[in-house]
């Protein structure tokens, strides 16, 4: 089928999806019925999308739609669980779905730091970025990996978490790089972080 | 008369309301409800006394000796409640629209699909579950909503009079 898809039209479905996304996390903040609401906002446009009201897309033009709808609702999902609000649609995702959510929105703040602020918060030894950086070095990146390929996970939703993770981690593998060259008391805490991964059987 | 329920549910959430549902009617006077406790099997053959017999065997001493009923399939009469709210206003569709989407949101309704100019939602409330069906068209200078409110008990009826008490106050300022 030729893809003769109505960008104008999909970008005004992906509003809600957007708005959703820009808040992250912090959508938790939002009263009940407003997260509802965008919920159904997004739901509705997701459905009005899967209809080809806006025609037929390139694959991976579309891929990348569908993961906007996917992020959205996951990340609202996760609102309500975290809150302990019943909303019963949400159990639309998995549980494994919103926990791999959870991990990756944990380093939301590479989305806005530069290699040179994770740096320099490093040579500070910025308490919220060394935990981060160990997370990373511990655990996350092998957790995560392996999520991201885990069938059970819906394809559109492992295409943007991995489109996200793989933008932290080459934040973090140069900041860490950067890091063990410049802060002589850096190689000695990756060596320890290297012997809790050993501890831990990785 | 005895009865035998079987309740199969999805989540951990709705086991726990079917729970609750059994405490809240085991406190009447007039009916007896107990949660059996231990593995409830429905068996079907000629051979109950060998699958018995090994269910026994295998069981350690001291349990509570089992139960045996015969049973026979039943299925009373409950029909779905359907309410139907029809309005008709001035107001342009897409105000309307944008309130009736606040007032299911302030219901926790979820939107599930949509089809034959209609949406469905589903919504969750302390008297039960209930699906409602959204349909809103322009009818030449007006626009008409209807909405219809579906569930078992007195969920319907719950849910339909929210609904219509917002929806007049809303139209009635009009």
């Amino acid at each position: 089928m030729p893809a003769t898809g109505d960008i104008a039209c999909a970008e005004k479905l992906l509003r809600p999806a957007r708005l959703v996304q820009k808040a992250g996390a912090h959508i938790r903040h939002d009263p009940f019925e407003r997260r509802v609401g965008l919920w159904n906002e997004v739901r509705e446009a997701q459905d009005r999308y899967l209809r080809e009201e806006c025609g037929v897309f390139l694959d991976e033009v579309d891929l990348h739609i569908r993961s906007q709808f996917d992020a959205a609702l996951v990340a609202l999902a996760a609102a309500f669980q975290e809150t302990g609000e019943e909303f019963a649609a949400c159990s639309l995702y998995a549980p494994e779905e919103i926990a791999l959510w959870q991990q990756v929105e944990r380093f939301s703040a590479m989305e806005i730091l530069s290699q040179d602020e994770v740096r320099n918060r490093l040579t500070r030894k910025d308490a919220d970025i060394l935990g981060l950086l160990k997370a990373y070095y511990l655990e996350m990146d092998r957790y995560v990996g392996k999520a991201l390929d885990d069938p059970a996970i819906r394809l559109a939703l492992r295409y943007y978490l991995r489109r996200r993770w793989n933008g932290y981690r080459g934040k973090m593998d140069a900041a860490i790089a950067d890091a063990v060259t410049k802060l002589d008391w850096m190689p000695g805490l990756v060596a320890q972080w290297e012997r809790d991964r050993n501890k831990q059987g990785g | 008369m005895q009865h035998l329920l079987i309740l199969d549910y999805r989540t951990d959430a709705e086991r726990k309301r079917i729970d609750y549902t059994i405490e809240k009617w085991s406190a009447k006077k007039d009916v007896a409800v107990t949660k059996p406790k231990g593995v409830v099997v429905l068996f079907e053959g000629k051979d109950l006394p060998e699958f018995v017999e090994d269910v026994y065997s295998r069981m350690e001493s001291g349990a509570s000796p089992p139960k045996i009923y015969a049973v026979k399939e039943s299925a009373p009469a409950i029909d779905k409640k359907t309410r139907r709210l029809s309005y008709t206003t001035g107001r342009s569709a897409e105000i309307v629209e944008n309130f009736v989407n606040y007032l299911l949101a302030k219901q926790g309704a979820a939107f599930e699909y949509m089809g034959g100019g209609r949406k469905m939602y589903a919504a969750r409330t302390r008297k039960g579950v209930v699906r409602i069906a959204v349909a809103i068209e322009a009818v030449k200078e007006e626009v008409r909503c209807l909405i219809a409110v579906e569930g078992y008990g007195e969920a319907a009826d719950f849910v339909a009079t929210r609904i219509d008490e917002e929806m007049n106050v809303f139209l009635g300022g009009a």
